[in-house]
């Protein structure tokens, strides 16, 4: 996978500390040293715990004098008053205004950056989840955007002169799906990799594709891109179809019942839907009750499996609409 | 006969200011709740962010109270927790403002909890603070009524009875 601008990643995995954590907490983080910020995928916070970093290829600690340490027991212990203050930023003191985004179990910081979070789940009468309180752990997941990073699927899709194959990325969690989804929009929005030019309209639900923050784009989409920034995946698909006319659908992390049936809609208005799943294979992820007749009725004609065996991205197999393998990359 | 003029031009001066002080507080009380009542509507019907929030109420409320309204959202937007930007807006202002200590403890009691609370939660101690302003305001407009006369007429008194004595 290709990387992009480095020292604008170092500055923009700054920003959102900057905005997140307390200002000493801030400065120790100022003091890790370049190459390590490079490869920071994820801070994990949590109450009374070190401070835990997980690169691309490890993870390691952070200690009090902000050097990068591999034993937890050097690791400095987030405080509860730290994690709180975190709360605070995260939510601009405003845990009334992100009680939805709450209630799915993360927020979205400016960037497109995710911070999920575990704490006290609160029930409603129904049992349903209503919310979280007592917050005690964060989980910041830097977005990062990788130009290019899609060159690898389009011979796969490359298939025709007007339209693009249906495609679904399947791997587990962290192995850069949504950075090749968001490249993969931007490469057919521009018409790149000898894909034909389309209309794209991105249901970017988690603010999380685009990046979008006060109506402006962190991440490039292409020319011919909407985005549907915070709304619903199943809805979103279907008011792009009506109102939009879009030639190519891209909606991330699909997995309900009504996210498959939205996605059969557009397979037969003709729209091709590029979207991700989580699952280890392609077996998996049929096997799940609310995808599998999106495997029954081919709604996708290219199945690709991503992993981090050689780091974000890699490409494991792709598969045709019956699940036939049709490449197995080394 | 100057002496004279700047004696009673001073202590009446000190009677209209404390007077004024009488006739202002209950205004600014009813100018805190009217800002608490607009900041309600924000969070149940907008789900604005608190600083968004405050700002939006400080655009719609009269000078001087709005100003208070304003530096709590600079003090948010400049990354402080809620309790301390509303504690410091509330330190700079009490001096300019008529309001006694004890009228600003329905705003502290929210700062307490203004940013973890939730939707509903946070409506109630809303209302809560609202009703305390209520009853605030109702012993502020008692005191102006004895009190706001007093003093100007005091503070005159005073001053021809020191010209009086002077001369």
């Amino acid at each position: 996978m290709n990387a992009g601008n480095s020292s604008e990643k170092v500055v923009d995995c700054l920003n959102v500390l900057r905005i997140l954590c307390p200002p000493p907490l801030y400065q120790l983080f100022c003091q890790i040293p370049e190459t390590v910020l490079q490869q920071l995928e994820e801070v994990r916070f949590r109450q009374h715990a070190p401070l835990q970093l997980c690169l691309a290829q490890e993870d390691c600690f952070l200690n009090e004098r902000g050097k990068v340490v591999k034993d937890w027991r050097e690791g400095l212990v987030v405080s509860e008053d730290w994690l709180q203050r975190m709360v605070q930023s995260a939510t601009q003191s405003s845990l009334y205004a992100m009680e939805e985004d709450i209630k799915r179990g993360f927020l979205t910081l400016p960037g497109g950056h995710r911070l999920g979070i575990a704490g006290r789940a609160v029930l409603s009468e129904t049992g349903s989840l209503r919310s979280i309180r007592n917050i005690t752990s964060l989980a910041l997941r830097i977005a990062k955007s990788h130009i290019g990073a899609s060159r690898v699927l389009a011979p796969y899709i490359s298939i025709s002169k007007h339209r693009v194959p249906s495609l679904l990325l399947i791997s587990p969690p962290q192995c850069g799906k949504t950075t090749l989804l968001r490249d993969l929009a931007r490469a057919c929005s521009q018409g790149e990799y000898q894909l034909p030019a389309q209309k794209v309209v991105v249901v970017d639900e988690r603010s999380e594709l685009a990046g979008i923050v006060e109506g402006m784009r962190t991440f490039d989409l292409g020319p011919r891109t909407d985005v549907l920034d915070g709304c619903p995946k199943a809805e979103g698909m279907m008011l792009a179809i009506r109102s939009l006319s879009p030639q190519v659908l891209v909606t991330d992390e699909i997995g309900r019942m009504e996210d498959g049936q939205a996605i059969l809609e557009a397979a037969y208005a003709g729209v091709t839907v590029f979207a991700t799943a989580h699952a280890a294979s392609l077996e998996e992820w049929r096997m799940r009750p609310s995808m599998r007749p999106l495997f029954e009725q081919q709604a996708f004609s290219r199945y690709a499996v991503i992993s981090r065996r050689r780091g974000p991205g890699t490409l494991e197999a792709v598969y045709d609409a019956n699940g036939k393998t049709l490449i197995v990359p080394r | 006969m100057i002496g004279s003029i700047l004696t009673l031009t001073a202590t009446s001066g000190i009677g209209f200011s404390v007077a004024r002080s009488y006739r202002d507080r209950p205004k600014q009380i009813a100018l805190l709740a009217q800002g608490l009542r607009l900041l309600r509507q924000e969070v149940e019907f907008a789900q604005v962010p608190l600083p968004l929030a405050l700002s939006h109420v400080a655009d719609l409320l009269p000078k001087p109270v709005n100003l208070l309204f304003r530096q709590m959202a600079t003090n948010l937007e400049e990354q402080k927790n809620a309790g301390e930007a509303i504690d410091e807006a509330i330190v700079s202002f009490e001096k300019k403002l008529a309001m006694q200590k004890e009228d600003y403890e329905p705003l502290r009691t929210l700062g307490a909890v203004v940013a973890t609370a939730h939707r509903t939660h946070l409506a109630r101690e809303l209302d809560t603070a609202l009703i305390r302003l209520q009853s605030l305001e109702e012993i502020a407009e008692t005191d102006r009524r004895k009190n706001e006369k007093v003093w100007q007429y005091l503070g005159v008194l005073v001053g021809v009875m020191i010209v009086i004595m002077m001369s």
